[in-house]
């Protein structure tokens, strides 16, 4: 079925397309760069410069190497989303979930592990704003008014060889308005349930040649309402983020232009409790940034540009904890250095038993050195009901750390609280030269040489502070061949002080059928680096101001530790090699002015790490890998001067593996599952709006299937905006409902759920 | 055209002149008049050749002033010659290549208007840009708006966005208000707005914003507007032919006005970097043509 509704719509706009319309070639360039000077002469007074010179022009559709989405600013509006995760669902082969215990939200470009969304690069206006130490992007820290965005531009499928490693599974790049196009005020109330509150607003002037926008916002909402055994919304996941940021535009004259923008932003997230934990452990984050880009147009045909930006984040994340005495106790981290499964099932032993004198008799056991490994093999398999691998050397371990037990049986399960933290402070500077050359009408380049400095500071993560620089060189060369062909070829080199370099390449070719239709051939690679943390991990949990203990301590660290020692294999980037095939139109189709593009793609992913460095994490390998075969479109339609519909699909075949050998069966299954949790196999985006001078509107539609997510997703929303004249000023009223099916059931982690299908708010913006 | 064309056209043009006059002695003659000669000039007699040969042409420069008859036909070409105190005296006095403001001053018999009209660029902008919302138009000051709106119907009026300079600080605010809410710039002539200093400000401001400007003439096709329809030499030299030869049947002039005779052009660039799909030529001209 939806093989006959493509090749009927491909089929359409094909036959469209080369019927009504005419290649632009068949204008004559001659009729405006003749000699035909009396216009300039006697009526202009001077020749006028040609300003939308070809290195200024952007890319026409039919000729970029790559697949892209491009969400604007007007559709941001009609859609009515909040947040630009929101926005993202109408990206197709994009999904949008959560990772467990975490509220901000997770996204995959096809297929990825939920928990760390460490595969897609985001800028906002060339900035990164993916994070190093632990890579990830936390949207709340971006501090970014959706108000403010011009508009996103998706790079569906890797493309390192523009914007570098981490650009893995794509690239989404936010780009804000400039500073001459927010002029006067605007100010915005919206209000709704789940605890939604946002106050934005935003202020721009010009001068003469200058010209300046101030944004801030404050964003809150409860998040999901998911519970744990207390039945109560006790899922903590709200959050309160606000932010200010300043954007500067200044011409310095004929050729050159300066944009300056600074940003500071705080706010804070809600956590989950867990484990030990005595208290929820909160996230506050403050960050700021300073950002510098200074564009020269040398010629006509020459452009650069030299972009510099510094941004630091501090993260306060401090708990009280309550831990068992002995899980402070060196002798157990030794313990479980050595051996990590039995130093946690040592750790563990007073919750195995109900009975506390089974416990003493199996601990005083051990500390009187009675068990030899077979015979605790046996009792830990009768326990638990798994096998575990125990040496006399284990046992010998064992029986010292329990020797620091002063009076076992009312010593052993004693408890000692005091205070920990997950503080991270992070920053980054980033220095870029771009060069833009138009060797002749058929030739363009943009090269370019960047540098990099990542670092972070913290006790828990890294003992202390780390870094890694990065040195990279870019070419990218386009080549026309007449009129029907466009090729591609790049790469970018990329130097790291603390992993392997690597160069990732992209090669396309563009078969022009006509100016706005053709069809592409794009194969290309990318890496991704592994973060600080995967790279220079020594993960060390400390409790401070411990209360009175038997080991007298009043400051230790935890048992469990997680630092790469030095025989260990270090992990290597994760790869990928993309294969696409691509066909894209933009044409008339009875009446509608329609833009479709559809893609069908194979891509390889190896060396993949698939868990994030925690704890407990003790198998940490480049074991995994994934092969992803599918087909996605992207129709866009202009139905007339006032309806226009969107529609996406995308089927995704994916096969991934786990190719090491240091796993169970289980914890194999379990890998596995992970990496296709986000994904669904078949996803379709439907949305029809409406855009008039008395009021506009849009209905959208969403469905997943539950191929590898818990339960089929569908969602209907639905936005409405009404233009109101308040007091003289320009004003608009707007109403969001967003509706659940299934709410109750989890997407990809049980307590995703909200208690009530619909998710609503009203929005009041006022211009002046 | 370099010199030695030059010399070349000149010699079959008295050739011409010398063989032709003989035989159709009560010929009209046509008088070109500009400051200096240019290949541009020599391509337009050509093509009043090609339409009317029934005509003697002549080109008068300040180099090589001509012998001018009071019965000729005289073509003012350009502004400054447009009121030029010695071709007051000739009553057949036509101007060419100045604009509708310009002639207003000009004191002639006809004129022909270089730029095109703006209710044509509008039906243009409209044709190649279709939607509901308006088209963004700057002016100087209410005089040139209530100017621009004798020259456009209620209806037309009311597509557009008006946006007065004068009202604010500068051109970028202008530019701001005039884009919000439009789905266009539309262009017309005047150089206060358009002109050197600004073009690079407002195609810049517009292209950001997904828009194009449509015209206001072919200079500013070169710049990076969109699209304009514009009367070439041909057009121009036509709508000569039109007035002289309706002068010579009537005995009245047409009057002063814009050229019916015109092409479209495209900036193919801009068309592909903003994926606009261009109808067919012979179509376009067929949608302008309907009522």
């Amino acid at each position: 079925m939806t093989r006959l509704l493509l090749s009927i719509v491909l089929g359409w706009i094909s036959v469209a397309a080369m019927s009504q319309d005419t290649d632009l070639d068949g204008f004559d360039s001659q009729d405006y760069t003749d000699d035909f000077g009396w216009e300039e002469e006697s009526m202009l007074g001077e020749a006028l410069p040609m300003v939308l010179t070809a290195s200024r022009l952007k890319q026409p559709k039919a000729e970029v190497p790559a697949s892209v989405t491009v969400i604007t600013a007007a559709q941001i509006k009609v859609w009515g989303a909040r947040t630009l995760p929101e926005l993202m669902k109408f990206v197709p082969g994009m999904f949008v979930g959560h990772a467990d215990d975490e509220n901000n939200a997770s996204l995959a470009y096809h297929t990825s592990n939920p928990n760390i969304m460490r595969r897609l690069q985001v800028l906002v206006d060339g900035r990164s704003v993916y994070k190093s130490a632990i890579a990830t992007v936390i949207w709340d820290d971006i501090g970014l008014a959706i108000e403010d965005i011009d508009r996103i531009e998706v790079t569906r499928g890797p493309n390192a060889a523009l914007y570098g490693a981490n650009s893995y599974l794509g690239v989404i790049n936010v780009l804000t308005k400039h500073p001459e196009d927010s002029q006067g005020s605007l100010v915005s109330w919206r209000k709704g349930n789940k605890g939604t509150q946002d106050v934005h607003f935003r202020h721009g002037l010009t001068f003469d040649s200058t010209s300046l926008r101030i944004s801030g916002s404050v964003k809150a909402d409860e998040g999901f309402d998911g519970r744990d055994a207390t039945g109560s919304d006790e899922l903590r996941d709200g959050r309160k983020h606000g932010f200010i940021n300043a954007y500067v535009n200044h011409h310095l004259d004929e050729s050159s232009s300066l944009d300056v923008q600074i940003g500071y932003k705080s706010g804070k997230t809600e956590m989950r409790q867990i484990d030990f934990d005595q208290n929820p452990p909160d996230k506050t984050t403050k960050n700021g940034y300073v950002y510098g880009r200074w564009q020269k147009e040398f010629s006509a045909q020459h452009q650069s540009h030299l972009q510099m930006y510094w941004q630091k984040e501090d993260r306060q994340q401090g708990k009280n904890v309550c831990v068992p005495t002995l899980a402070l106790d060196s002798d157990l981290a030794q313990l479980h250095s050595q051996n990590s499964v039995w130093a946690d099932i040592v750790a563990a032993l007073p919750s195995l038993y109900a009975d506390s004198s089974d416990i003493q008799n199996i601990v005083g056991g051990l500390q009187a050195g009675a068990f030899d490994p077979s015979t605790m093999v046996g009792i830990v398999e009768s326990v638990t009901g798994n096998t575990i691998a125990i040496t006399q050397q284990d046992l010998d371990l064992t029986q010292v750390a329990l020797a620091n037990v002063p009076n076992l049986a009312t010593n052993f399960d004693e408890t000692s609280c005091g205070n920990t933290d997950i503080d991270l402070a992070e920053q980054r500077i980033d220095i870029e030269w771009q060069d833009t050359m138009r060797w002749s009408d058929d030739l363009r380049t943009v090269s370019g040489l960047s540098y990099r400095q990542d670092s972070a500071d913290s006790e828990t993560y890294f003992n202390g502070e780390v870094s890694n620089d990065t040195w990279r060189a870019f070419l990218n060369a386009e080549y026309r061949v007449g009129n029907w062909l466009t090729l591609n070829a790049g790469g970018m080199y990329e130097y790291e002080t603390h992993n392997d370099s690597a160069f990732s390449p992209r090669l396309a070719a563009n078969f022009l059928i006509d100016a706005q239709q053709s069809i592409r051939l794009v194969v290309s690679q990318a890496v991704r680096s592994p973060d600080l943390l995967e790279s220079q991990p020594e993960f060390i949990v400390n409790v401070s101001n411990l209360e009175t203990n038997y080991l007298d301590l009043s400051r230790a660290d935890f048992y469990q530790k997680n630092v790469v020692e030095e025989d260990e294999e270090a992990l290597v980037q994760e790869k990928i090699t993309s294969y696409e095939l691509g066909y894209f139109v933009a044409g008339h189709l009875m009446g509608t002015n329609t833009e479709f593009d559809i893609k069908v793609f194979h891509e390889e992913m190896r060396d993949l790490i698939s868990d994030p460095i925690t704890l407990q994490a003790t198998n940490i390998s480049n074991d995994n890998e994934a092969d992803v075969d599918g087909v996605e479109f992207q129709l866009s339609s202009r139905l007339n001067s006032k309806h226009s519909i969107w529609l996406t699909y995308s089927y995704l075949d994916v096969d991934n593996r786990y190719v090491g050998n240091k796993l169970s069966a289980e914890e194999i299954t379990s890998v596995e599952k992970l990496e296709r949790r986000l994904s669904s196999e078949n996803s379709t985006v439907a949305s029809w709006m409406y855009t008039d001078a008395a009021w506009s509107a849009s209905l959208s539609y969403f469905n997943q299937d539950s191929r590898h997510i818990t339960k089929p997703y569908e969602r209907y929303q639905l936005n409405i905006i009404k233009p109101i004249v308040i007091a003289g000023i320009n004003a608009e009223m707007s109403y969001y409902i967003q509706h659940n099916r299934q709410p109750k059931e989890p997407l990809n982690y049980s307590n995703q759920i909200y208690s009530s299908p619909n998710i609503y708010y009203a929005q009041l913006s006022l211009e002046f | 055209m370099d010199a030695r064309n030059l010399t070349m056209f000149y010699v079959k043009l008295l050739l011409f002149s010398f063989i032709s006059c003989p035989l159709f002695a009560a010929q009209d003659n046509i008088v070109l008049v500009t400051e200096k000669n240019t290949s541009a000039l020599s391509k337009l007699v050509s093509h009043l050749s090609n339409i009317s040969p029934q005509f003697n042409y002549h080109v008068s420069t300040v180099e090589n002033p001509a012998s001018i008859g009071l019965d000729d036909y005289v073509i003012a070409i350009g502004a400054k010659q447009a009121v030029h105190a010695d071709l007051l005296k000739y009553p057949k006095r036509i101007a060419v290549m100045l604009t509708a403001k310009q002639a207003e001053s000009a004191d002639v018999a006809s004129s022909i208007f270089i730029e095109p009209p703006l209710a044509r660029q509008l039906k243009l902008a409209h044709l190649l840009i279709p939607g509901s919302k308006k088209l963004g138009l700057l002016v100087s000051n209410d005089d040139d708006k209530n100017r621009i709106f004798t020259t456009l119907t209620a209806a037309e009026q009311q597509m557009l966005q008006v946006i007065n300079v004068e009202d604010y600080e500068n051109i970028n605010q202008a530019l701001f208000h005039v884009l919000k809410d439009t789905r266009l710039l539309l262009g017309h002539y005047d150089n206060r707005i358009y002109n050197a200093k600004n073009i690079k400000n407002i195609l810049m401001t517009s292209y950001r914003q997904q828009k194009v400007l449509i015209g206001p003439s072919r200079a500013y096709l070169k710049a990076g507007s969109f699209s304009t329809t514009f009367s070439d030499l041909s057009h121009i030299a036509q709508r000569i032919i039109d007035v002289v030869e309706h002068h010579k049947k009537s005995g009245h002039w047409l009057k002063a006005d814009y050229n019916p005779h015109y092409r479209i052009l495209f900036n193919p660039q801009v068309a592909r970097s903003l994926n606009i799909r261009v109808l067919d030529e012979v179509l376009l001209q067929q949608k302008m043509g309907e009522k």
